[in-house]
């Protein structure tokens, strides 16, 4: 097609394009001839830019009572914005950490600490190192860093009780702490890493007890 | 107040930034800063207050998660939070049976609109009263027939059904309504410039 034959048909496919009433057939071959004129894409840009003008004229109306706050509520951070991934915290630097604050009652070889991912929906942002002893102690090395600066270790136990074992600041990436147990491992099923805002950002998988 | 702080002389993109950043404060912020020119919106292409708060707030939260890919080389914040919002008004609208005939809160208000301070605003550059001022300005058809097929979403065809007249005719008005404003505006922004 001679878009160019009739100006009064071409501003009309023009227009139609800018208002998305093309159907698919004339879509496809105006983007063909827009890929190669430029006077027709400078004009769909003005009348695109119009047709976005037009909502400009509606009025601003204060909308129900509780709207606002049914918004936000729903705008808190989620599993994909929770962490920023960083630089990873090595097994060796966080038990190193652990031996330097004498925890651990002389556990220092990385074969004695069991392992436990941490994950939030299925991606890794750290690990859990339990090295048993008297006291017990874990070492928790975040491999991101999340969005909120400070997070609060819960230690999950068999009972199914919740114990807080702290708010840890994360304003450095790929943090690590150490925390003494309070209980024997034996009694530990997970640990959950809780944002500012009440969200799990982090949990170790599984129900079993660590050694 | 707190929030009120954050939301004095942010600009529209240090606000879709901090939300991109999960800033609380900005996300508040831009918030308030929209909120009624979405739910305004969205009232005016569905017409009950009801549909109109679903798809302010479904608006809203999209602005929200796609904060982190919104691309200010594309347009402005406004241009992309009412775009949002205006097809998620029209495809509420398609989704009801009963059809509104009589579009237009806009067209009405458009049209009474004309007084010395929208004058006045048009020429201290209030990109609104310049479009405002372009709509008053149209014959009440192509006025009619612009609000139809740029916030409803109506085929040129549809507009020639709900109008009366014919294929043609409704092609004529869209056209011709759209080129004036776009005159309006263009015009508009060479003079500021």
């Amino acid at each position: 097609m001679n878009y160019h034959a009739d100006d009064t048909v071409r501003l009309d496919l023009l227009a139609a394009e800018a208002l998305g009433t093309l159907d698919g057939r004339e879509r496809a071959a105006l983007g063909a001839h827009l890929g190669e004129c430029e006077a027709c894409r400078r004009d769909l840009a003005g009348l695109a830019e119009a047709v976005d003008a037009v909502s400009l004229a509606a009025p601003s109306v204060e909308p129900p009572v509780g709207f606002e706050s049914r918004v936000l509520r729903q705008m808190s951070p989620r599993v994909s914005r929770a962490w920023r991934p960083v630089a990873i915290a090595s097994l060796a630097a966080a038990l190193a950490l652990a031996i330097v604050l004498g925890l651990g009652g002389g556990a220092s070889a990385p074969a004695s600490a069991a392992e436990h991912p941490l994950t939030l929906a299925g991606a890794s942002v750290g690990t859990v190192y339990a090295v048993s002893g008297s006291p017990s102690v874990m070492v928790v090395a975040t491999s991101a860093r999340p969005t909120s600066a400070w997070v609060d270790c819960v230690l999950v136990k068999r009972s199914g009780a919740r114990t807080s074992l702290g708010w840890f600041s994360l304003a450095r990436a790929g943090s690590s702490w150490s925390v003494r147990l309070p209980v024997p491992l034996a009694d530990v099923t997970g640990v959950r890493l809780v944002d500012a805002w009440g969200h799990v950002v982090g949990s170790t998988a599984g129900t079993a007890v660590w050694r | 107040m707190a929030h009120d702080r954050a939301d004095q002389g942010a600009s529209d993109e240090a606000l879709v930034a901090g939300m991109a950043a999960a800033d609380r404060d900005a996300t508040v912020a831009f918030v308030r800063r929209y909120q009624r020119r979405v739910f305004g919106l969205a009232l005016t292409v569905v017409g009950d207050a009801a549909t109109a708060e679903d798809v302010a707030q479904e608006a809203l939260l999209r602005t929200w998660r796609h904060s982190a890919v919104y691309d200010a080389r594309r347009g402005t914040v406004e241009r992309w939070v009412l775009t949002i919002t205006k097809r998620l008004a029209i495809d509420a609208l398609r989704k009801r049976r009963d059809v509104p005939v009589d579009p237009l809160f806009v067209v009405e208000r458009a049209a009474v609109e004309t007084d010395a301070s929208l004058t006045e605003r048009v020429e201290s550059g209030d990109r609104r009263a310049m479009v405002v001022a372009a709509l008053a300005a149209l014959p009440v058809e192509q006025r009619r027939a612009l609000v139809l097929a740029s916030l409803h979403g109506r085929t040129a065809r549809e507009v020639g059904e709900i109008e009366g007249v014919p294929l043609g005719t409704a092609k004529t008005r869209i056209r011709s309504a759209l080129i004036k404003v776009r005159d309006a505006v263009h015009v508009s922004e060479e003079e500021t410039a």
